[in-house]
């Protein structure tokens, strides 16, 4: 079908152009806005590849929630836009060299052989509910602690101020 | 893959984690690197997500299952060292933050 | 290709019914009725008993000046209004409003997208109204704008929280997603008898997430002006206007739906076949719909508001832990085999 292709190859230029608003512009409000933009063309990318939990996720968790927090915090914060310009220092530069070094170079090898079996199938909610459940039952507990974990650990931190 | 094939998901998560990594590598300001860093998360999720359904496997959904939760976790503790750092600093560009060296 | 054609009919016609009908009459209800709560006469000049103020309204919003604050960010200015409505005409796209029938040999289901995960996706498309509020408040430069701003989005996140346990603990009894399913789950008895702790914290959030009184902190006139929307006049307050009674409608469509056994008139009814028996549907449904409305409206004029500080505490104090409550009850009576 020409439609999910459509769908595709917009979504995608969206989600690169966003990104690059993301790492570009010096207003960090800004930034994290383009950033749901980005996070929420990869929610309708993931309904391309038949994952529509993934998406709801997607949209519900990283949209709804996380980058709420970081506005929250860029609100609470008063960050003032950048100062030091880009490629102004020797460490930006290194650092642009390894990311666009590191893209190139894979995508060189990328020539090589991945195993690809071209078989979609449709995952009931069931399927992934079982998985999740049952095989990985220790693991999603597991992470449940680890939110415990995080909620009471970020409480403590945010909040500790030394007096005197 | 049913339309456009695996290699378009991968080279699509390969240039936001390299968008990521640039910015990560290249900016001052904590919450944008903090920012770069869930995009470079959220490209390598797109590929463990589109590989595992190309293959026919359900094992990486479960796993961007398990990197929601560990991206959110994440992202309360980060945000809640920025604070922390902010209220004695008074500022969150890493080139400031100097007290651990020497 | 068939099934996007449906699903489009469906959505205009509901988008036709949503911001044709119920947002011209909800403002005439909601001010008719607010002068009867209020013993006074309420708008009545023009057309018979006032019924044509809102299209007067309309006029009136559409010949208005556009102003945009100098100091204001453009972009985000004029993308506020924008992102109000894209949860409210998105969200009800998965919550079904009549009973499915068939119809020349096809069988139609009255809802525009019948998904496995339609409640999953109901509330991640209604968290992001969060942004609209955001967007308004940091852009229009204003500091009542950005306060009020503030107050909402802490005020949605946290409310969403309750509301999405209180969701959780019905989806638990029915082991579907589907919100089809909920409904064909009430034929015994309606989740209202089953979890009346439930659909007391979903009414609640329900007024929150609506920022409907008295939960209307964000845009409390008495202190902040006017709150988020300070600097929003013409055509775009009429945006967040319709934004706020879409959400309303919805939030009642799903509330009947979750715990009144949506079309049912009562538990157990099964509407009769074809299309006759789909409009009486679609009517039981309306019905339902139309006494939450008014409820909105009635709490509106009855209540005082709260206080910010109050507010924090009865979503984080009282109602997160009621409906976790409810959530570990219902799972606990689900495993015996109560429910």
């Amino acid at each position: 079908m020409m439609l999910e292709t459509v769908i595709f190859y917009l979504f995608a230029s969206l989600a690169v152009i966003f990104a690059l608003v993301v790492i570009l512009h010096p207003d960090p409000v800004k930034a994290t806005l383009s950033m749901v933009i980005t996070l929420f063309s990869l929610a309708v990318i993931y309904l391309t590849i038949k994952a529509p939990l993934i998406a709801a996720l997607q949209i519900l968790l990283y949209t709804g929630a996380i980058l709420v927090l970081f506005l929250f915090v860029i609100m609470l914060l008063n960050i003032q836009r950048e100062i030091s310009l880009p490629f102004s220092k020797p460490v930006q530069l290194w650092g642009s060299i390894v990311s666009v070094g590191f893209l190139i170079g894979i995508i060189t090898n990328f020539a090589i052989k991945i195993k690809i079996e071209e078989s979609v199938k449709n995952y009931s909610l069931v399927l992934i509910a079982e998985s999740l459940f049952k095989e990985n039952a220790l693991s999603f507990i597991a992470t449940g602690f680890l939110l415990l974990a995080a909620v009471v650990g970020a409480t403590i931190i945010a909040t500790k101020v030394k007096r005197g | 893959m049913s339309v456009v094939g695996f290699s378009h998901y991968f080279f699509l998560g390969l240039i936001l984690f390299s968008i990521g990594a640039l910015g990560a590598l290249t900016r001052r300001n904590g919450i944008t690197i903090f920012l770069s860093i869930e995009l470079m998360l959220n490209s390598v999720n797109l590929i463990l997500v589109s590989y595992a359904s190309t293959n026919g496997n359900l094992a990486g959904q479960i796993l961007v299952f398990f990197m929601f939760a560990i991206a959110a976790a994440e992202a309360a503790v980060g945000l809640a060292f920025f604070i922390a750092i902010y209220k004695h600093r008074r500022t969150i560009n890493i080139d400031r933050l100097t007290f651990l060296r020497w | 290709m068939n099934e996007i054609l449906e699903a489009l009919v469906k959505y205009a016609a509901i988008l036709a019914f949503m911001l044709g009908v119920v947002a011209p009459v909800m403002v005439w209800v909601e001010r008719r009725g607010m002068a009867l709560i209020q013993d006074r006469r309420g708008p009545n000049r023009v057309g018979p008993f006032g019924l044509l103020q809102p299209l007067a309204d309309a006029f009136k919003f559409i010949f208005k000046e556009e102003i945009i604050p100098a100091q204001a960010d453009k972009v985000l200015y004029l993308a506020a209004p924008a992102l109000a409505l894209v949860p409210a005409l998105t969200t009800f796209t998965v919550v079904p409003f009549g009973p499915t029938f068939n119809y020349a040999g096809k069988e139609i289901k009255l809802v525009v997208i019948d998904s496995d995960i339609g409640a999953l996706m109901f509330l991640a498309l209604a968290g992001l109204g969060v942004y609209s509020l955001i967007c308004a408040g940091y852009g229009s430069y204003n500091k009542y704008s950005l306060l009020g701003s503030l107050r909402a989005s802490a005020q949605l996140i946290s409310y969403e929280l309750s509301m999405g346990f209180a969701i959780l603990a019905i989806l638990v009894s029915t082991a579907s997603f589907n919100l089809l399913d909920v409904i064909d789950y009430q034929n015994s008895m309606w989740n209202i008898v089953y979890q009346p702790l439930g659909f007391l914290v979903f009414l609640v959030t329900a007024f929150a997430e609506t920022n409907r009184v008295p939960f209307d902190l964000p845009e409390s006139e008495s202190e902040l002006v006017a709150g988020f929307n300070t600097e929003y006049g013409a055509m775009k307050f009429a945006l967040f206007f319709m934004g706020e009674y879409v959400n309303m409608t919805t939030l009642s469509l799903l509330l009947a739906v979750l715990y009144l056994g949506g079309w049912q008139l009562y538990p157990g009814w099964t509407p009769p076949e074809g299309i006759v028996g789909a409009i009486i549907g679609v009517l039981i449904t309306l019905a339902k719909v139309i006494f939450m409305m008014w409820l909105f409206v009635w709490v509106r004029f009855t209540l005082p508001r709260f206080r910010y500080d109050q507010l924090m505490k009865l979503g984080w104090k009282v109602l997160l832990p009621l409906s976790i409550t409810n959530l570990v009850i219902v799972t606990i009576l689900v495993n015996k085999g109560i429910l």
